[in-house]
């Protein structure tokens, strides 16, 4: 019995290690590749549980996913010979798993690697078209339509497909560096220069506006008073040639006295005057007339 | 042997709860949680239960004095089913279990305790869909106008879609990481340092979430961005004094422009009073005009009616009456010209001021008299000097 069942539990492990060395799984995110001896006897795998012969057939998997691929720090020259460090990742994916195979050995850094020339010569032509800022601001869209027309003859040769290409940085070189902060040291202190003087003109404009409305609004002020007083002159004037009027020699006369009255006499002053006048007519003579 | 290692060498980053426990049969899944404590230990008593049998089992084979076909049955029962116990699991109340049968998708499960076929023939990667996980990121980069500015940016984000998440991109957080930070490169590039600075933070960070959640889509990586901050947005320190007194020009800017108004806010108030004082002050005149005039008027009208019943002595009265007033009030200087005709007279009129100066403090009632000089021959005159005191008793 011993026996027996020792050999069901052999039958069960050399069952298990057949099955495992006869089927293999492909995953959701994988490509399969079966070899048999060397050569491709399939590749297209759905995901899910797969057979081969053992010892004859070979798999090899690559990933499906989106993979990513850095270069940090290319040099690049742009239309008016700057130099800019850029760096920039791609996006890629294997889509055709056969041609993959065959044209990069499945290895990811080989096949990597020739997309990552064709795109970095594709990044070279187009920045040495465009100036500085023309890189710096452009569409990412204009950048990678020109990149995947270029890439798109040698990304079928890989089997491969190019889905982006972005920059992540743009850098100018150390020395360049320098003359930009000096450029905008100078941007603000024009700023500044500006902004103050823009100061004084807004300053001096509202004080002389200020001003000429003092001025106005008393010279508007003046003549509304001038008018006024004109008014009181002239009721004044007409009151007063209404009532003189009607004697005229006797108001030549009252206000004659009047005005001696008020400007003659005054405290201090020293009158010389000669005794023969009306008023000393009987300081003279007391029998006069 | 494809499928000893569901892990591989391309498997999910440590990121991913990936199940490379289950692979040991023997080992222990860290993921479980304590509603399965009961289950553990009895999973253990179990695997020793195994371990032992197992040993035995292969003693067995020299000895044969231990077990029987019905002890290798057992055994055999036992191990599978330990085998069946450890496709138990759970997931957390915000995490989905992404579970691939021979490496295809089976089904996505929720929250709770779940089974599933034990590997390898299942595989499980659990995400959690709902913890926000954050990161920031600090660069110098160019803007539109080739300055440069120093971007603070930090990025919220959740995996939304655990599918997309484990089959669509190898390494979705470093992804995450590379379109933001190419996204927020590209706005910044497209802006300029004024509006970087100024404006535009807000819209800067909305266009960026926009970009990067765009460009995510596009490679399917089933994350969701929560936000984007823009922490810190300021020029390089090379250039941050300049920018300090461009800021401060802004300021004086608006410092002048408020001392101008307060100018303004004073003088113009001022002015319309002034204004109005100036108005009222002629309607006074005129009031004032006008009332003497009726005044003066009725006097000499009620004079005149008067002065016409009797002229000559009215005319007279009034006449002397003035006179009186003004030489009443005033130094005297009488002289009799028809004596001295065309005669040189010397009056001293700085000494008679002078004079009445001192006869103010003296208050003498003196009369001085002059002398006309020797060479007249004619009756002398009288010149008197009244201090004006001594009027009031005349």
């Amino acid at each position: 019995m011993a026996q027996r069942s020792l050999l069901i539990l052999m039958l069960v492990v050399i069952g298990g290690v057949l099955l495992s060395m006869s089927s293999f799984t492909v995953r959701e995110y994988d490509y399969a590749v079966k070899l048999r001896f060397r050569e491709i006897v399939g590749s297209d795998y759905k995901p899910g549980l797969h057979f081969k012969i053992p010892l004859v057939d070979d798999v090899r998997k690559f990933d499906r996913r989106v993979l990513t691929r850095n270069y940090p720090a290319e040099q690049f020259l742009t239309s008016e010979g700057k130099i800019l460090r850029i760096d920039f990742y791609m996006k890629w994916q294997i889509e055709n798993v056969d041609r993959y195979f065959q044209a990069s050995t499945g290895d990811e850094e080989v096949a990597a690697g020739r997309l990552g020339e064709i795109v970095k010569d594709g990044i070279k032509g187009v920045i040495a078209r465009r100036t500085l800022q023309q890189v710096v601001s452009a569409e990412r869209t204009e950048f990678i339509n020109d990149l995947v027309k270029i890439a798109a003859n040698n990304t079928a040769q890989l089997g491969v497909k190019l889905i982006d290409v972005r920059v992540k940085r743009i850098d100018l070189p150390d020395e360049v560096g320098e003359s930009v902060y000096n450029r905008m040291r100078q941007d603000f202190a024009r700023q500044a220069a500006q902004l103050r003087a823009e100061g004084s003109e807004n300053s001096e404009r509202l004080k002389s506006e200020a001003d000429r409305q003092r001025t106005e609004i008393l010279a508007e002020a003046y003549r509304q008073s001038e008018i006024i007083r004109g008014e009181g002159d002239a009721q004044a004037a007409e009151t007063y040639a209404k009532a003189y009027s009607r004697n005229p020699e006797f108001y030549a006369f009252f206000r004659s006295l009047q005005a001696y009255r008020e400007s003659l006499g005054r405290e201090g002053d020293v009158l010389v005057i000669s005794p023969d006048s009306e008023f000393f007519k009987y300081l003279n003579r007391p029998t006069a007339r | 042997m494809a499928w000893n290692e569901p892990g591989g060498p391309n498997s999910p980053d440590g990121n991913r709860n990936s199940d490379r426990g289950d692979r040991n049969p023997w080992g222990k899944r860290p993921q479980q949680g304590p509603p399965d404590l009961d289950e553990m230990v009895r999973n253990f008593k179990r695997k020793l239960g195994a371990a032992f049998g197992g040993g035995g089992g292969g003693s067995d084979k020299r000895d044969g004095d231990f077990g029987s076909g019905a002890g290798a049955g057992m055994v055999l029962g036992l191990l599978a089913g330990v085998w069946l116990l450890t496709g138990f699991y759970t997931v957390g109340q915000a995490e989905r279990a992404v579970i691939l049968r021979f490496g295809k998708y089976y089904e996505t499960t929720q929250a709770g305790l779940k089974w599933r076929m034990p590997w390898p023939i299942d595989t499980k990667t659990v995400v959690n869909i709902e913890r926000i996980d954050s990161f920031s990121d600090q660069t110098r980069m160019l803007t539109a106008d080739e300055n440069m500015v120093d971007i603070n940016l930090a990025v919220q984000f959740r995996r939304n879609d655990p599918k997309l998440y484990v089959f669509n991109v190898r390494d979705p957080d470093a992804t995450l990481k590379e379109v933001s930070e190419s996204a927020i490169r590209e706005i910044i590039g497209r802006s300029t340092l004024g509006q970087v600075l100024e404006s535009g933070r807000q819209e800067i960070a909305a266009r960026t979430k926009d970009l990067i959640q765009r460009t995510l889509n596009l490679y399917e990586v089933g994350i969701e961005v929560t936000s984007v901050n823009l922490q810190g947005v300021s020029v390089p320190e090379q250039v941050a004094p300049a920018q300090q007194d461009a800021i401060k020009a802004g300021k004086d800017k608006e410092r002048f422009a408020l001392e101008a108004q307060t100018y303004a806010n004073d003088i113009l108030p001022k002015a319309r009073g002034a204004a109005a004082r100036e108005v009222q002050d002629a309607q006074a005149y005129r009031s004032r005009k006008i009332a003497d005039s009726k005044g003066e008027t009725e006097r000499f009208t009620k004079l005149l009616s008067e002065y016409e019943r009797a002229p000559g002595v009215t005319r007279e009265r009034l006449y002397l009456e003035t006179v009186q007033n003004v030489l009443a009030n005033s130094k005297k200087v009488i002289i009799d010209t028809k004596a001295g005709n065309n005669n040189m007279l010397y009056i001293p009129i700085d000494k008679l001021m002078e004079q009445n100066r001192n006869v103010v403090r003296e208050q003498s009632r003196d009369t001085v008299t002059v002398t006309r000089p020797p060479t007249t021959t004619s009756a002398t005159p009288e010149v008197t000097v009244e201090d004006r005191r001594t009027r009031g008793s005349r």
